[in-house]
């Protein structure tokens, strides 16, 4: 029987060859557009699963800030046993690191000592328990070796740092990282011996300071929730901020720590309904197709039925039929995902592979969709073509059900839906894009070139300075030079230090956590950024070493309406005296995604080129070029080996906005796709519908009617269902968007004309889909069709 | 072998009620050979779908050997169906994606008949009805003559008691028609019951039995030969 179920089928699909291909090849691009889009989500779902003690690690916050003060974990390790062990992690600290003759730049990242027995990472050579309790030792990943030391074990050997300044002792070596690591580094250290390379990591070690990542590892059973509540009594006792800004610490759990922290955590989500949805408008093709075309098989079923065949029986054989198409389509699916796949990663810079060695995710996967497929788009023809009586069905009288009918057109309405608000979805997305691209950032971006002095990678840093004082004069000089200005910040590189900082008594405020970086004076004017109080520029204005510039936002925090002349304390109600010289208007500092914070800006004493990593440079506008030049061949004069580093810094926050233009292809490419799909389903669809109402149109023809008013006739039904779907997706594309937008800080408007361009976009692409089937049933000689009859 | 007694069948639309068959008295006996006449629309069909267990009369009773089928449901239905009744249609009604061997086997699947035994049967079949030379060929491939020869062929292959043919010469010429004619009667010879609708005298002659139908009623009956 089986045999006979398969001959049928598999002859069937051959003679009925056009709807054999839209189906498995839409199938399998459906399909491979899910497997596209699993691959990435799942990677993202998955971000930090391969820590042994994933379920119990957790990241410390203060609030809903990342780092958190730096002797926290020291307190929380000696006061509450439910902690296993904890590991800051800092990752700020570049060095030059040599070996022999290779001498490389480097990212030193700080940990504690804990840190390999809180995470797993893949030991190649080494113990993870005890690698870094000696002090002045470092663990360093495969790359790192492979490039010092090639294939040999460096386990034992000698890395010089900073010119020979230190030495680290090679105790382990780590394989790679998996791509969805949140920790990702190439060599880590204790802060202990951060601490001989880099004294500012003293620092770290306050109650005010917050520069690390803190991670916990509770005791199994802890219960997180209540654990979070008992550690406040930490913040209580030893945070030094007054009672009013006192933090909360948080417990975020590994597992979270991706999705809550990455800035397209909605995009996940988004992604999982594209994926779903670009499979069921492919399924959705193959259930119309295969319920206009039931009509075909209605003798078969009539003679089956009337030679015994009972219902179930023959939903096994439809069925059976579904899943063949649909394995084909799996299996066409595979070898299109494989095609895809490198463009994909090259595309959103993704390393995504689809693992055959993993069984345990691959093939149940790949399974689960063949069955999925074949499954949902053949149960409902199945059930339709099975409920046909066995008279009408061999007297051929078989015609679509009104059930059959509003099936279908639910179901193309649900594709037209869905491509309606995908299409919307894309366009706001765009907007919203060029809304954070050209919104006036209350700054000037344009004409300023951006040099990095990288005082750091000199081992005499004080030659390099009176190197880089060079080009300073060189720049005092140029006339082609409106201004320019050093600088540890600059818009797009406002690095995530914060303070507190408290007023006296001028404000009722006790004080306001400040994000800070050192200027020179000059800054402000080299960006355009417009003071609202005080003014620096003024001829005779000398500024103070302890002077600041704060942003609106922060006098608004201040709760005042006048804060020049007043005095902040750093740290503490008798920390650091700062004096207020100046109130700059709010700029846009980091993209529009982002909140604009309350900033605070000290001045650099001179130009403080030991410290500065920015020289920003207002350029005359036509003179770029020429000052580029300039820049170049004198710093090739002064610095023979290292090219000059630079940047634009129109592209800098431009930067910041990469990720959603990569969200914003990624659906864009899924959009067309879905689109495509339907259009091969409408293609279908009303070729069938053409051939159903071959009669009719016979019957017009002959009684005056044109092609076109038949081509309108056939396309009467599918305007119908456009206005439908597209008074579903509206809505339905409001909330979502509407959601998602809010994620911004700042963001367009949800514009009507968006949604009345989409509808256009949706009807013409359907009409011009249809009208080539509609023409051809339409064309037909009105003879050929009643001999049809 | 076939029995009804006032027989009612009402086809209702959402508007229109039309009476198929209005107490219609029939009985057919094993062996019989009887053919159901009747202008267009007179219920024949009906009639004959009704004692091939295709579909239930609205009211009246039925007997199929001896049992009182008439509110039997779809499933008991089929299972009686199965191997005990086999049809002829005007149409052939063959399934085009199967060669002719494959749909003269089609009624042994459903009766679950071994390979080995379905192969021989149909073999034998088909050289009965001198169309084995083409078991290999697909219905669109042959003469109208031949797809009812098969059609024919699928009937009897399961050897059914009875044999319900609806015109079944409607849509051959009269060579090919008369080819029809005599495998019937050479089954109803071997011993089928054979009941067949048709518009045409001639081969309405060849019958044991004539039954007129005009409007759902029974209005004649002309026995022409004894068994």
């Amino acid at each position: 029987m089986i045999k006979n179920y398969i001959t049928t089928a598999l002859r069937y699909l051959s003679r009925n060859i056009t709807f054999s291909i839209i189906n498995t090849i839409g199938l399998s691009i459906g399909i491979a557009a899910f497997i596209l889009l699993f691959l990435y989500v799942y990677n993202e779902l998955t971000y930090d699963n391969f820590h042994k003690n994933k379920n119990t690690i957790y990241r410390l916050c203060e609030n809903d800030m990342e780092f958190t003060r730096g002797i926290v974990l020291n307190k929380l390790l000696e006061d509450y046993p439910e902690i296993i062990n904890g590991s800051r992690y800092l990752d700020w600290s570049t060095h030059i690191i040599t070996f022999k003759d290779k001498e490389l730049m480097q990212e030193l990242h700080y940990v504690d000592t804990g840190f390999f027995s809180v995470f797993t990472f893949p030991f190649i050579y080494g113990n993870p328990e005890n690698s870094l309790v000696e002090k002045n030792s470092v663990v360093i990943s495969k790359k790192i070796a492979t490039i010092y030391f090639g294939n040999e074990n460096p386990v034992g050997k000698n890395l010089d740092v900073n010119f020979g300044k230190h030495s680290l002792l090679i105790t382990g070596v780590i394989d790679e990282i998996p791509d969805n690591s949140s920790i990702k580094f190439d060599m880590v250290v204790s802060y202990e011996t951060g601490l001989e390379l880099d004294p500012w990591l003293e620092q770290v070690h306050d109650w005010y300071n917050t520069f690390s990542q803190t991670y916990i590892q509770l005791s199994p059973g802890v219960n997180p929730n209540e654990f979070e509540e008992k550690i406040q009594k930490v913040v209580e006792d030893y945070f030094l901020t007054g009672n009013d800004s006192k933090p909360r610490l948080k417990l975020l759990p590994l597992k979270e720590l991706h999705n809550k922290t990455a800035d397209n955590k909605s995009l996940t989500y988004i992604l999982i309904c594209i994926a779903i949805g670009v499979l069921l408008i492919a399924s959705i093709n193959f259930i119309n197709l295969s319920t206009a075309g039931s009509i075909k098989r209605s003798t078969e079923v009539g003679l089956r039925k009337m030679y015994g065949a009972h219902k179930k029986s023959l939903i096994k054989q439809f069925l059976g039929e579904s899943l063949i198409i649909s394995f084909l389509g799996l299996f066409l699916s595979v070898v299109l995902t494989e095609i895809l796949l490198p463009v994909f990663n090259k595309m959103f810079e993704t390393r995504l592979v689809l693992d055959y060695k993993n069984i345990f995710l691959t093939f149940p996967v790949l399974i689960g969709l063949w069955l999925f497929t074949g499954v949902f788009s053949g149960i409902i023809p199945a059930s339709i073509i099975t409920r046909f009586k066995i008279i009408p069905s061999l007297k051929q009288e078989i015609t679509s059900g009104k059930k059959a009918k509003v099936l279908r057109s639910s179901m193309v309405i649900f594709q037209l839906s869905l491509s309606i608000i995908l299409i919307v979805g894309t366009m706001l997305m765009k907007k919203q894009i060029l809304y954070m691209k050209h919104h006036n950032l209350n700054f000037d971006k344009e004409n300023v070139i951006v040099v990095e002095p990288n005082s750091w990678k000199y081992k005499d840093k004080d030659a390099a300075v009176r190197k880089f004082e060079i080009i300073v004069n060189e720049l005092e000089h140029d006339t082609r030079i409106k201004s320019y200005a050093t600088s540890d910040i600059v818009p797009g590189r406002y690095i995530e230090n914060y303070n507190n900082f408290y007023p006296e008594h001028w404000s009722q405020v006790e004080s306001v956590k400040m994000r800070q970086g050192g200027v020179s004076k000059d800054y402000f004017k080299t960006y355009g950024i417009k003071f609202i109080e005080g003014n620096l520029y003024d001829e005779d204005y000398i500024i103070d070493s302890n002077a600041i510039v704060i942003n609106k936002t922060a006098l608004n925090k201040l709760e005042v309406s006048s804060a020049v002349g007043y005095n902040l304390h750093a740290s503490s109600k008798t920390g650091f005296t700062h004096n207020i010289a100046g109130v700059v208007d709010d700029f846009y500092y980091m993209g529009l995604h982002r909140q604009i914070q309350p900033l605070l800006h000290y001045f650099f004493k001179d130009n403080d080129l030991k410290n500065a990593q920015y020289i920003s440079i207002r350029i005359k506008p036509g003179e770029m070029t020429g000052v580029l030049n300039m820049l170049k061949e004198k710093w090739t004069s002064i610095e023979p080996v290292k090219e000059l580093d630079y940047f634009f810094a129109d592209d800098e926050i431009d930067k910041d906005y990469k990720q959603f233009e990569k969200i914003n292809s990624l659906v864009s490419y899924f959009t067309l796709l879905a689109i495509i799909i339907a259009c091969m389903g409408f293609i279908a669809l009303t070729s069938f519908i053409g051939k159903q109402r071959t009669k009719e149109i016979g019957i017009r023809k002959s009684n005056g009617a044109t092609t076109w008013q038949i081509m309108f006739l056939l396309s009467k039904e599918f305007t119908g269902w456009v206005m439908i779907a597209y008074i579903i997706a509206c809505p339905i594309a409001w909330v979502i968007l509407k959601k998602w937008l809010q994620s911004f800080a700042y963001r367009t408007t949800m514009s009507w004309w968006i949604f009345v361009l989409a509808g256009i976009i949706a009807y013409v692409i359907a009409m011009v889909t249809v009208s080539w089937q509609s023409w051809r049933a339409a064309s037909r000689n009105p003879v050929e069709a009643l001999r049809y009859e | 072998m076939i029995k009804t007694e006032e027989l009612f069948k009402v086809f209702r639309t959402d508007e229109v009620e039309t009476t198929a068959l209005n107490k219609v008295n029939f009985e057919v006996k094993q062996g019989e050979f009887v053919a159901v006449m009747g202008p267009s629309g007179c219920g024949k069909s009906t009639l004959l779908n009704i004692v091939g267990l295709l579909d239930n009369p609205t009211n009246g009773k039925f007997w199929f050997n001896g049992k009182e089928v008439s509110n039997y449901k779809e499933r008991q239905r089929t299972d009686l169906r199965k191997g005990n009744i086999g049809f002829v249609f005007q149409s052939f009604n063959l399934i085009d994606e199967l060669n002719v061997y494959e749909n003269v086997e089609l009624p042994l699947l459903y009766l679950r008949v071994s390979s080995k035994d379905r192969k021989q049967k149909v073999n034998n079949v088909l050289e009965r009805m001198q169309i084995a030379h083409r078991k290999k060929h697909f219905p669109q491939q042959l003469s109208g003559g031949q797809q009812q020869r098969v059609a024919v062929a699928r009937a009897v292959v399961a050897n059914p008691k009875l044999i319900l043919a609806d015109e079944p010469t409607g849509n051959l010429d009269s060579t090919n028609g008369e080819e029809v004619m005599r495998l019937l009667e050479q089954l109803n010879n071997e011993g089928t019951t054979i009941v067949m609708v048709t518009h045409s005298p001639g081969h309405a002659e060849r019958a044991h039995r004539i039954v007129q139908l005009f409007d759902g009623h029974i209005v004649t009956e002309n026995i022409k030969k004894k068994i």
